[in-house]
């Protein structure tokens, strides 16, 4: 029975439970998802990304033409869709690598053999036909815009602004505490299960009591969360997102959406979960109850 | 009767224990969330500050191209009031004998822009008003010319609300991170005019700006009509 002698214990530890299981759903989802690469190459093929990037590079090359006469198929026609797909790809698994210590460097190579190789012919038939001696000043030129053109193609592969972030001390900050985060992960685990074996040991006379009170943990540890995470989707929250450049608008929204609609998904889940434990609690004891008052009304015999 | 009591406690914690619970642990995360939450404000407002929730990052730019009357006729003087454009909008036509100069002007400035003629940034003053009117354009299109301008040259600026005239007073040259000539004025009116000194064989680091003061102000006693719309 629920307003037994046990009734406040049961109440003041489901309450703790409510706080640990909200802090285990968050830590194993924050865990297992949010800082899983996976996510994110997902979240690329479904923004297709990489054509995102493909024009926005065909669009700097081509206004770059404006000032430096250099026509943008010399760039373009050596950065192909999957040369730029897999420098997104390589971006996004050597910053996970970096956040969990396996690597020192955030950067990313590509190759650019075929490029050098374009802007060097065309610099060479351009002072060709124009009778230019390849000089110190030549060679200057040539390498300022072979490095103009890598930093362009690299940053832009940047999607997720890895680079920035690290500037600003974020990812320092991140790879210092992820570390933590298996503990934590575990920590929330451990405490939960003794939190359920202290109630299932106070209740052990009325076990089916449990199910009341595991039930009540999950509604109210899945209802919290769900509260501000319908409200982001309701009010599309993310769209207000300032960066308005296709590739990065695309793959931090895509990014946000993808999480916050994995975590409504974690705490629909627990929710419903919570409730049919609630249900079975009340199906049972009414039943229990019923029987209770049939074998009372039996006359003795 | 005891029993009745029993019951109805019963029912009544039945319902009260996870309003409680939810009740009280809503309460402590909201207090726990106050301090963190007051840091972060500043952040989110500025990354999530965007009022145009634009489902598609693609959508979003409307030129507004206008057939802007460069032989007005009516009543002018020379005070009155400028018009705001929106992003995108063709609010003026910029002419020059001198160059054979004869382009549109659109309000902001973006590649898309730059491609249908010369563009003025959102941030500088407006022709006719106070300030610094920048308007820049691409140097292998609408200001090819613009080095060939001298001092003592004039250029005239029609708009929906009034033609304005200005004299070429210096022709300077800077680098592009160099953002003097292009910062708003405090005092004062100048029509700034620049584009890239073209550099085949690299990347143009140096602009050349033709810096012009006003010598006439015919505000539009009514202003002129509106023009069409493209996508």
């Amino acid at each position: 029975m629920i307003g037994n002698k046990h009734f406040l214990p049961n109440c003041l530890l489901s309450t703790l439970l409510v706080l640990l299981l909200l802090a285990t759903e968050i830590t194993c989802f924050v865990r297992l998802f949010a800082l899983n690469d996976q996510t994110y190459l997902t979240i690329m093929e479904e923004q297709n990304i990489s054509a995102r990037v493909q024009d926005s590079l065909t669009e700097y090359f081509t206004t770059q033409e404006s000032t430096t006469s250099i026509p943008a198929d010399v760039y373009l026609s050596t950065i192909t869709d999957e040369e730029i797909h897999d420098a997104i790809c390589a971006n996004i698994t050597n910053a996970f690598d970096y956040l969990f210590g396996r690597t020192d460097s955030l950067k990313t190579e590509m190759d650019f053999t075929e490029l050098e190789q374009n802007v060097e012919q065309f610099f060479s038939d351009y002072a060709a036909s124009i009778d230019y001696e390849k000089d110190e000043t030549y060679d200057k030129k040539v390498k300022a815009t072979i490095s103009v053109a890598e930093k362009e193609i690299l940053a832009q592969a940047d999607v997720f602004k890895f680079q920035t972030l690290n500037q600003a001390g974020l990812f320092k900050t991140a790879r210092r505490l992820i570390p933590y985060l298996d503990t934590a992960t575990i920590g929330c685990v451990v405490l939960s299960i003794l939190l359920c074996l202290i109630l299932l040991l106070i209740n052990r006379k009325a076990p089916r009591v449990l199910l009341y009170w595991y039930g009540c943990a999950l509604t109210v540890s899945s209802v919290l969360p769900l509260i501000p995470l319908i409200y982001i989707k309701a009010t599309d929250y993310f769209s207000a997102f300032v960066i308005k450049s296709a590739r990065i608008y695309a793959a931090v929204t895509g990014s946000l959406n993808k999480l916050t609609n994995g975590m409504l998904l974690m705490f629909v889940i627990s929710l419903v979960i919570g409730v049919i434990l609630i249900n079975v609690y009340a199906i049972t004891a009414a039943a229990s109850k019923k029987a209770d008052q049939t074998n009372t009304e039996e006359p003795a015999e | 009767m005891a029993e009745q009591t029993h019951n109805r406690w019963q029912k009544a914690a039945v319902v009260l224990a996870p309003v409680l619970m939810l009740l009280f642990c809503g309460a402590l995360l909201v207090l726990c969330a106050i301090k963190p939450y007051e840091k972060l404000t500043t952040y989110l407002n500025i990354v999530f500050m965007d009022t145009q929730k634009i489902q598609d990052p693609n959508a979003g730019l409307i030129i507004k191209d206008k057939d802007i009357n460069t032989d007005y006729q009516g009543n002018t003087s020379a005070e009155g009031s400028v018009i705001y454009p929106s992003f995108g909008e063709q609010y003026a036509v910029l002419k020059s004998e001198a160059i054979s100069l004869n382009v549109p002007v659109y309000w902001g400035s973006n590649a898309t822009l730059l491609k249908k003629g010369a563009c003025q940034p959102s941030g500088s003053s407006l022709v006719g008003a106070q300030g610094n009117a920048v308007i820049d354009a691409h140097v292998n299109t609408f200001f090819a010319d613009l080095a060939k301008l001298k001092p003592g040259d004039t250029v005239e600026a029609y708009t929906d609300y009034g033609t304005f005239t200005y004299t070429v007073k210096e022709i300077v040259y800077f680098d592009k991170n160099d953002k003097t000539y292009v910062l708003p004025l405090k005092t004062g009116e100048r029509l700034t005019l620049y584009t890239c000194v073209a550099d085949v064989l690299g990347s143009s680091s140096e602009r050349v700006a033709v810096l012009c003061d006003v010598t006439d102000k015919q505000f539009y006693e009514t202003p002129q009509s509106e023009g069409g719309e493209t996508e």
